[in-house]
């Protein structure tokens, strides 16, 4: 193979990586066009107000449902825990105690 | 010893509790908030309880205060520890259903902002209590009579000030398929404070005897 040979399949080699690189570039440079990216993003120069928000954007009320349930619970149940734990302590020193002086 | 009538109320408060959650499925969803309204059921309920915990506070207080008994003492010192646990309850069910139905968790309205005051007078009672050393006992009593005149300005609030929270004519407005549920959690959680509070005063009974006998046996 002659050096022209090698020299031109070089140029087009070149030529085809140039040419994918400026169509890649051309195709970003649509997608991040000012006017489409506010439509994807949060509004940053104007608020737009609308009447009602899409079913996607309600926040669903069952987890909320469910946290108070358990809270409820949850809360009653750790008292519930405390108290019969703190009865039972002072009724075993009590018992202790009454030994200790019935003992003497 | 606790008296028989603590279990048989128990067992009565947990069935109760056991068919509540059929009874509030059953009820039909309130117009504007949906299903996020059944948290009613159980946060108001515990609300009205929690002020029947700080009007036997305040009582017990008073009476400590005219007469000098230990045992109303005793029971002002328990129903206080009730209004926290109580207080706790429904300053945090009540965000969670706030932001559904509103859009926020916290409004610092006259409702919310005196109950939450409320719930602090109560736990600073509790810390003098249990950090303010002999002879805190008058002190606290004084505490619980100005959480106890807090109650009625809690209650009209909502009628007086411009607010979010629901209003006191919603109860007696209820239909008898919302109202029931709510009566039955009612009578279910006032049960359940009963049982809580004879507890809680057996166990300071319990603490006073036990000082009392190490007293004695030091001296």
């Amino acid at each position: 193979m002659s050096i022209v040979t090698r020299m031109a399949r070089t140029l087009v080699f070149m030529l085809v990586l140039l040419g994918s690189g400026a169509a890649a570039m051309h195709a970003q440079s649509v997608q991040t066009a000012p006017g489409e990216a506010r439509q994807t993003t949060a509004a940053q120069d104007e608020y737009v107000p609308i009447d009602q928000l899409p079913d996607s954007e309600k926040l669903p009320a069952a987890p909320f449902l469910i946290s108070a349930y358990v809270i409820v619970w949850g809360v009653l149940l750790v008292y519930v825990l405390s108290l019969w734990r703190r009865l039972g302590r002072v009724e075993a020193e009590l018992r202790e105690a009454r030994r200790a002086v019935d003992a003497r | 010893m606790l008296t028989r009538s603590v279990p048989a109320m128990l067992v009565v408060a947990l069935a109760m509790f056991g068919i509540a959650p059929y009874l509030i499925a059953q009820a039909p969803y309130e117009s504007t908030m949906g299903l996020v309204q059944k948290i009613f059921y159980y946060h108001a309920p515990v609300g009205v309880v929690m002020f029947v915990a700080t009007f036997t506070c305040g009582l017990a207080s008073l009476a400590y205060l005219v007469r000098g008994r230990a045992s109303s003492d005793r029971i002002a010192e328990a129903a206080a520890e009730l209004t926290v646990v109580l207080g706790a309850i429904v300053l945090l069910t009540g965000p969670l259903w706030a932001r559904k139905a509103w859009g926020v968790w916290w409004q610092w309205d006259a409702r919310l902002t005196s109950t939450l005051v409320l719930w602090l007078l109560f736990s600073a009672y509790l810390l003098l209590r249990r950090f303010g050393g002999p002879g805190t006992e008058k002190l606290a009593a004084g505490v619980a009579l100005f959480g106890m005149a807090n109650v009625p300005f809690i209650y009209w609030s909502v009628n007086v000030w411009r607010t979010m929270h629901p209003k006191t004519t919603v109860v007696p407005s209820l239909v008898p398929a919302m109202r029931f549920p709510f009566y039955w959690c009612l009578l279910a959680f006032l049960l359940l404070f009963v049982v809580l509070l004879k507890v809680r005063v057996r166990l300071a009974e319990q603490q006073d005897a036990l000082d009392l006998l190490l007293a004695d046996a030091e001296g």
